[in-house]
């Protein structure tokens, strides 16, 4: 039976790329993908008492619901202390190390307070104090009143905090128009530096011992596109590894380059959150690269990309052949190249397509031809795109399996999407599969 | 998106009205459209819903998050634009913080409509890719029932445009150069090769060619092609060459408001773009602008481009290459030992020429009062205009004969002996001892090691030189270009103020000035008057 307009208009709204799992739907619409990243974690965690991870993948690839997921199976044994970076900073693409580390245990100021507890006076005067001394003196933002600052900072919700009823706080614009790049340039091993290491871990300690164990979850980072200031974050520096509990962190997916690999493993332990193999990679480059990539393993990933169709449908009671007529839906995920936002955006568009025609005929169901149509209008956005530089980069990755190397282009292709990662056992990249077909050498 | 076969407004219009509560719209086109097409698109949206204007290019405009929250609408339509008429820098830096603010986009109810000019198409999703990757829908510039139906003027128009505008005098031709005859020659190579460059040999003339095509082609008087004449030193600048940052570099502002015109020229294989000095590039520089060549070729099939440069010089795969016809290099010759001999009557032309191995490129730099027609196209001298007067002028200074300040004895006499064969090798490098050796001569005095040390510092940091192994260097015409125009503006100020010479130490700071005057920065006009009143020359 064909969908009506208003149950379209439901779906569509399901399927907004805009929209994060909210904390109460997350049991119901989570799905976990082969290899899931969370697990891994999960199951290191008492060996890696203070471990440091780094979650890298595509953008939309579902790093940041990795963490939620992270954050709700925790929460019962530690206090999980969930910092969204980009809502604590006004310019998180400009965050120094000594920053992130002060916003760090300003997070766990924050979480302390929420949960009813407070942090001892003197620990928070050291923080206030060592985070004073990094910033110039002639600088305008010498003069903020740290506490203020720690106002300000947004933690993300959790399921622990849906149980407590509380919400995440939007930051103030007060401290979001003064942390990115406010600190002075230091090197690691300077009093000032170390001062601060202390006086986070200090905090953290004063959590430790109120609460359970403190884990800090940290989102934003790998909106990070200058490649300095992620190398200042992850390879040239490591304080954001100095604090003395678990922390994850999620990364640009430029550290996943062979050379920021190596160089970051130094202190992080990486995650790969590559994306799902939906598709046989091509011929020349299964043989070139000796990838093996069984039958079964594609037929997993395409089970678990339909599981996250299939769920977001369920929740309002659709089932997938009420919604998708035929291999609409295979085609969809295809496309996708395994990447979950571009899944729900493909989706999403189908649901605009199948309201059209439902407000017009009182029902509707995705064709093969609408499914083909999404797909067209997103090669379409890509092609518009495409420059000489990327076409050049981009016939590259499809011969070699891998980007040129960290230039610019190499790095802004991976940075938005255009180039995704993989792996099964090997590490590969590959250009997104919608721009087949936007050129014939693609 | 909704329904594919329905046109873009109503695609708009069904996205939005899925999208609540808060929907992501880029729409594409051509900058200066930005305005009348997002009009258009608001009047197809609900009108009980309050519409928000936002500039992302005025003061704080990247706030856009505390724009809606402080206008107190209810579930507003806003409408941004302004991206168009930010310089790279800016917009860089504009497209930087909404990127990262993206999150903060779910604390507004509303349906933003991003114009994003479609020069910045490519940029814009990887320099905001966050932002970008939240679209409802993409328009793009195929779109056009977005755009409204008016844009595309005929070229007749344009050159009674320009007439009306007082530019009349940029179709004058200025040199009896080209003619008909010769005009056939190159006209029917272009016609046949749409993508076309002329290389030939250093100080061949091939400027003077390019200059002369230029107006040629302006004055109508072949075809309907308009061209416009670039420096590939100015388009390396640009982040990403695109018809919309050849407009901002040399139309003039009265023609980029009028409406989408340069854009119509190129739909319609009307426009040509000449750029000349590609070899003036380091080689990788070279391959850039080469590639973003191809691209631009891609973007407008139908625009005709012809490049100059030396021979070797890198051009696109595939692109038509001559060198010039040889009647060009007579014609020239002639003409600018004319311009030599009406400068200075007892000049012994022949022998000039010869010094310069026929070098029509020394030959210009070396006359004290060149017809450097040239400068006359920089933006700084829009600029200069503004400052001086309180208001944008056309061009117009071109229809009166140039008159120079004449820099001091000394500096002329370095320059001219620069140009005259010390400088300039097979390879355009000299070497230093030489240069100090000529001075010496010119100056009939004895150059010291450390008067040759001293000079040669400050002839690097003048930016005269530029330094390529160990006692080598390559003159560098742009600072000479640089010069030329310092001295001009130093003759425009009040009270026609002298200039320092290049050896001057006082010349750096000049040079900075004039720098910030190519860049549009208006205010160093006033700085470089205060600067020359209390700098001695010489």
């Amino acid at each position: 039976m064909a969908l009506s307009s208003e149950t379209w208009v439901k779906l569509y709204k399901r399927f907004d790329p805009k929209l994060r799992l909210a904390e109460t739907e997350e049991k119901e619409l989570y799905v976990q993908r082969p290899g899931a990243t969370a697990d891994r974690i999960l199951q290191a965690l008492p060996l890696e008492e203070v471990g440091k991870w780094v979650v890298c993948g595509s953008m939309g690839s579902g790093k940041s619901s990795e963490l939620v997921h992270l954050a709700n199976k925790l929460w019962k044994d530690h206090t999980v202390i969930g910092v969204d970076l980009a809502a604590s900073s006004a310019r998180v693409d400009s965050l120094t190390p000594p920053e992130v580390l002060f916003l760090l245990g300003a997070a766990a100021v924050v979480r302390a307070r929420r949960d009813g507890h407070d942090v001892s006076g003197a620990s928070l005067s050291e923080l206030s104090s060592a985070f004073h001394d990094l910033i110039d003196p002639k600088d305008r933002r010498s003069q903020v009143d740290v506490e203020s600052l720690i106002e300000g900072v947004s933690l993300f919700a959790t399921a622990m905090d849906a149980s407590a009823g509380a919400l995440a706080a939007p930051a103030g614009a007060f401290v979001k128009a003064l942390l990115g790049g406010a600190t002075r340039h230091v090197k690691e091993g300077e009093p000032e530096v170390e001062k601060l290491v202390l006086a986070v871990d200090a905090v953290l300690s004063d959590v430790a011992a109120r609460m359970d164990p403190p884990m800090l979850l940290v989102d934003g980072l790998d909106k990070v596109t200058d490649l300095a200031t992620i190398r200042a974050l992850f390879t040239t520096t490591r304080l954001l590894a100095r604090p003395k509990v678990p922390i994850v962190y999620s990364g640009p997916i430029t550290l996943m380059l062979s050379t920021e690999w190596h160089a970051a493993s130094a202190a992080f332990k990486q995650e790969r959150l590559t994306n799902v193999v939906v598709a046989r990679p091509p011929k020349e480059l299964v043989d070139r690269l000796e990838l093996d990539v069984a039958g079964d393993k594609i037929t997993a990933g395409c089970r678990a990309m339909r599981e996250v169709v299939e769920r977001r449908l369920r929740y309002h009671g659709v089932d997938v052949d009420q919604a998708f007529s035929g291999d609409a839906l295979a085609s969809i995920i295809t496309a996708s190249g395994g990447v979950l936002r571009d899944l729900v955006h493909l989706v999403n568009r189908c649901c605009a397509l199948a309201h059209a025609e439902a407000s017009k005929q009182g029902g509707a169901i995705v064709t093969g031809q609408m499914a083909a149509d999404a797909i067209t209008e997103m090669r379409k956005e890509f092609e518009v795109t495409l420059t000489t530089n990327r076409v050049d980069e981009l016939k590259h990755v499809k011969q070699y399996g891998e980007p040129k190397g960290l230039t610019e282009e190499s790095a802004r292709l991976l940075l938005s999407g255009y180039v995704l990662p993989y792996s099964n056992g090997k590490v590969w990249f590959e250009p997104h599969p919608v721009l087949r077909g936007a050129r014939r050498d693609l | 998106m909704a329904g594919s076969s329905d046109g873009a407004l109503e695609r708009i219009r069904r996205t939005v009205e899925l999208s609540e509560p808060l929907a992501l719209i880029f729409v594409a086109g051509p900058p200066f459209r930005a305005r009348a097409a997002l009009e258009r698109i608001r009047a197809v949206l609900p009108a009980d819903r309050p519409a928000l204007w936002h500039r992302l290019d005025q003061k704080g405009g990247e706030d856009l998050v505390g724009a809606v929250t402080r206008s107190g609408l209810e579930n507003p339509i806003v409408l941004v634009h302004g991206l168009e008429n930010l310089n790279d820098e800016r917009r860089a830096y504009v497209e930087a913080v909404l990127n990262v603010n993206r999150d903060r986009l779910r604390e507004v109810r509303a349906a933003v409509i991003f114009w994003i000019p479609e020069g910045e198409l490519a940029s814009f999703p990887v320099r905001a890719p966050d932002l970008f990757h939240w679209r409802a829908m993409l328009v793009t510039p195929s779109d056009l029932e977005i755009v409204p139906d008016e844009m595309v003027e005929s070229t007749s128009a344009y050159l009674d445009y320009l007439r009306e505008e007082g530019l009349g005098e940029l179709l004058k031709e200025p040199l009896a150069y080209l003619v008909h005859e010769d005009w056939n020659e190159i006209a029917i190579w272009l016609h046949e090769n749409i993508r076309s460059a002329i290389l030939d040999v250093p100080g061949s003339g091939k400027t003077t060619m390019m200059f002369n095509l230029m107006w040629f082609m302006a004055s109508g008087r072949v075809g309907s092609s308009v061209p416009v004449l670039v420096g590939a030193m100015e388009l390396s600048r640009v982040d990403e060459l695109n018809l919309a940052t050849v407009t901002n570099l040399r139309v003039p502002e009265q023609l980029r408001r009028t409406p989408d015109f340069v854009y119509g020229l190129a739909q319609k294989g009307e426009l040509v773009l000449l750029c000349d000095g590609l070899d003036e590039l380091p080689e990788p520089q070279q391959g850039r602008l080469a590639m973003a060549f191809e691209r631009l070729a891609d973007q407008w099939p139908r625009m005709r481009i012809l490049i100059a440069g030396r021979q070797g010089t890198r051009v696109p795969s595939g692109w038509a290459v001559r060198p010039l016809p040889a009647w060009t290099v007579d014609r020239a010759r002639t003409l600018w030992g004319r311009l030599l001999v009406e400068d200075d009557p007892s000049a012994d032309v022949d022998s000039i020429l010869a010094a310069l191995e026929h070098s029509l490129t020394l030959l210009t730099e070396t006359l004290p009062a060149p017809r450097f027609s040239v400068i006359g196209y920089h933006a700084w001298m829009r600029t200069l205009r503004r400052g001086l007067t309180g208001e944008m002028r056309p061009v117009d200074f071109l229809s009166e004969p140039f008159r120079y300040a004449v820099p001091s004895a000394f500096a002329r006499r370095v320059l001219r002996r620069l140009a005259l064969g010390v400088v300039f090798g097979d390879a355009q490098q000299v070497r230093i001892r030489e240069v100090m050796q000529a001075l010496a001569d010119e100056s009939r005095g004895e150059t010291s090691e450390e008067e040759a040390r001293r000079m040669a510092r400050v002839f690097e940091d003048g930016a005269m030189l530029v330094s390529c192994s160990p006692g080598a260097y390559r003159f560098w015409t742009q600072s000479l270009e640089t010069f030329l125009a310092a001295r001009q503006i130093a003759y425009l100020l009040p009270g026609g103020l002298p200039l320092p010479s290049p050896l001057h130490p006082g010349w750096v700071r000049v040079r900075s000035l004039v720098e910030d005057l190519l860049r549009d920065n208006s205010a160093a006009i006033g700085r470089m008057r205060d600067w020359l009143k209390g700098v001695p020359t010489g």
